[in-house]
């Protein structure tokens, strides 16, 4: 009796956590609202959930690394999850380490083709490492399959200024401000 | 049918596989100098080659070979061959955001005199080994998290070992703490960096076992356009420097000159998506302590650095 009235008090602490932890996240409060979920992970170590979303709150609390090392213990409990592997490349892209964030984002396209976020996010990093061919190729290859997508009509213009071929950058910021009419980007280049 | 999606993504050129964990770079490079009012020498040549390897965005390591060939004025060639060795870490931590990398150079020279002469009436040339430098120097760079400026403290210890002549060993000790300021959008980067060096003995160096000199440079990134160019550095240096290393230029000088004034210009262009070239011209003026005269060099240096 002692044993599940126990248990139970740790359910109903644990569900007291979560929802400070949201109602703190609310507040824009988020190293809190992390701290608030280490109390799950300690009587639960392996809660999957648990290390997601402090990785999550740890991101937006700017904490990149401990963003991170939650991201990689949410990877090592559950190898499968896209969650965490999309996740996990915003801090990183944050501390401008492209190749490691590439290499999440290649493993969820390996297992989801056409995941949106994973290819957006790997554009990003070629963005960062400069690597002007593949961001073509890549943003050209995926306009077609997100053809009203205004970001990655982006990536490609850029990608044109640098293989300098302004008259592409052009059309493509074009079609940037069809979908997206107040776009700055777009519009400064074409007020030029 | 998602397989199959799967395949045909990852045979997308630039979509899956572009970026690889280890990014390899390589670099030749050729220098010419040319000695004015020098007693020792009239020209040097210098050809270095180095291989660069980074694994993902936090560890580097990086091999050369420089050669350095300096022909006196008295047509004895001095040959000096250094090799080169180092490794980085990066390091992100959340107390200090923004980028802390450690870094490990090591060199070793050793030169050869050619003394070629007549003996019997026959052309002999005779390779005299002279004196053989170790570096080691370990270095910590901090970039700070919106990149508008980087402090970094480096220090060089040489061993330098006497292998035909009866002078004692050297050790010297080099410190250089180094700031630099990039603002203009990231598109201007001003950099000073301070010299200290010190001998255990002056023993090569006639009575001079401390030096300090001030170097700073100024390197201007230019936005995409039709010339190609990447980047321009003004650098210029003033005080006494003795065997000074560089880390940025992985420059080490194995000779007891006292550098004291040196002023460099150089230039970049992207040759394409993956290569670059780069020239460097400069002026540099030296003591010489052990015969008591200045001299001054001119310089062209250039290379060219692919990423493959």
């Amino acid at each position: 009796m002692l044993i599940l009235l126990s248990g139970m008090t740790c359910v109903y602490a644990n569900d007291d956590a979560w929802g400070r932890s949201a109602n703190l996240e609310l507040n824009g409060q988020y190293e809190a609202a992390a701290g608030s979920l280490e109390s799950i992970m300690r009587h639960e170590p392996d809660n999957e959930f648990a290390h997601l979303r402090s990785a999550w709150l740890y991101y937006l609390a700017g904490q990149y690394s401990t963003s991170i090392k939650y991201y990689k213990t949410a990877i090592k409990l559950n190898k499968q999850s896209l969650d965490a592997r999309l996740g996990i490349m915003l801090p990183l892209m944050a501390q401008e380490r492209w190749r490691e964030a590439a290499q999440f984002a290649e493993s969820v396209i390996a297992e989801s083709p056409l995941n949106y976020y994973a290819h957006v996010r790997l554009m990003i990093c070629e963005e960062g490492l400069r690597s002007w061919p593949q961001l073509k190729v890549h943003a050209s290859s995926m306009s077609r399959y997100y053809p009203g997508d205004y970001s990655i009509q982006t990536y490609l213009a850029r990608s044109y200024i640098n293989l300098k071929e302004p008259e592409l950058a052009r059309k493509a910021y074009e079609a940037v401000l069809q979908r997206f009419p107040s776009h700055v980007e777009a519009s400064l280049f074409l007020s030029k | 049918m998602r397989t199959l999606a799967a395949a045909v993504i990852l045979l997308m050129p630039g979509v899956a596989g572009a970026v690889s964990a280890w990014q390899l770079s390589t670099s030749a490079n050729i220098g010419l100098s040319s000695y004015q009012d020098s007693q020792l020498a009239d020209a040097q040549s210098e050809l270095s080659f180095f291989v660069d390897g980074q694994y993902l965005d936090g560890l580097g390591i990086g091999g050369g070979y420089i050669r350095r060939d300096r022909s006196d004025t008295s047509a004895n060639g001095l040959v000096t061959n250094i090799i080169y060795l180092g490794i980085w870490k990066t390091l992100y931590l959340d107390m200090l955001p923004g980028k802390m990398s450690l870094i490990l150079d090591g060199y070793r020279s050793d030169g050869s005199v050619d003394q070629s002469g007549q003996s019997k009436g026959a052309n002999v040339s005779t390779q005299v080994e002279i004196d053989d430098m170790e570096v080691i120097s370990p270095a910590l760079v901090y970039v700070n998290e919106s990149k508008s400026y980087s402090v970094d403290v480096s220090y060089a210890e040489s061993r330098i070992y006497s292998v035909t002549n009866n002078l004692p060993d050297v050790t010297v000790r080099q410190w250089v703490p180094a700031v630099s300021i990039i603002f203009n959008d990231q598109f201007d980067r001003l950099r000073l960096k301070y010299y200290h060096v010190s001998l255990s003995n002056d023993s090569r160096a006639a009575g001079v076992n401390q030096t300090a000199a001030t170097e700073v440079k100024w390197t201007h990134w230019f936005s995409t356009n039709d010339t190609g160019l990447i980047d321009m550095t003004l650098s210029l240096l003033a005080g006494d420097r003795q065997y000074g290393i560089d880390r940025d230029t992985r420059r080490i000088d194995s000779f007891a000159e006292l550098l004291k004034k040196a002023a460099s210009f150089g230039v970049t262009w992207g040759v394409n998506q993956s290569s670059i070239f780069y020239m460097y011209a400069g002026l540099e003026r030296y003591d010489d302590p052990g015969v008591g005269s200045h001299y001054e060099t001119g310089y062209l240096y250039m290379g060219t650095k692919k990423k493959w």
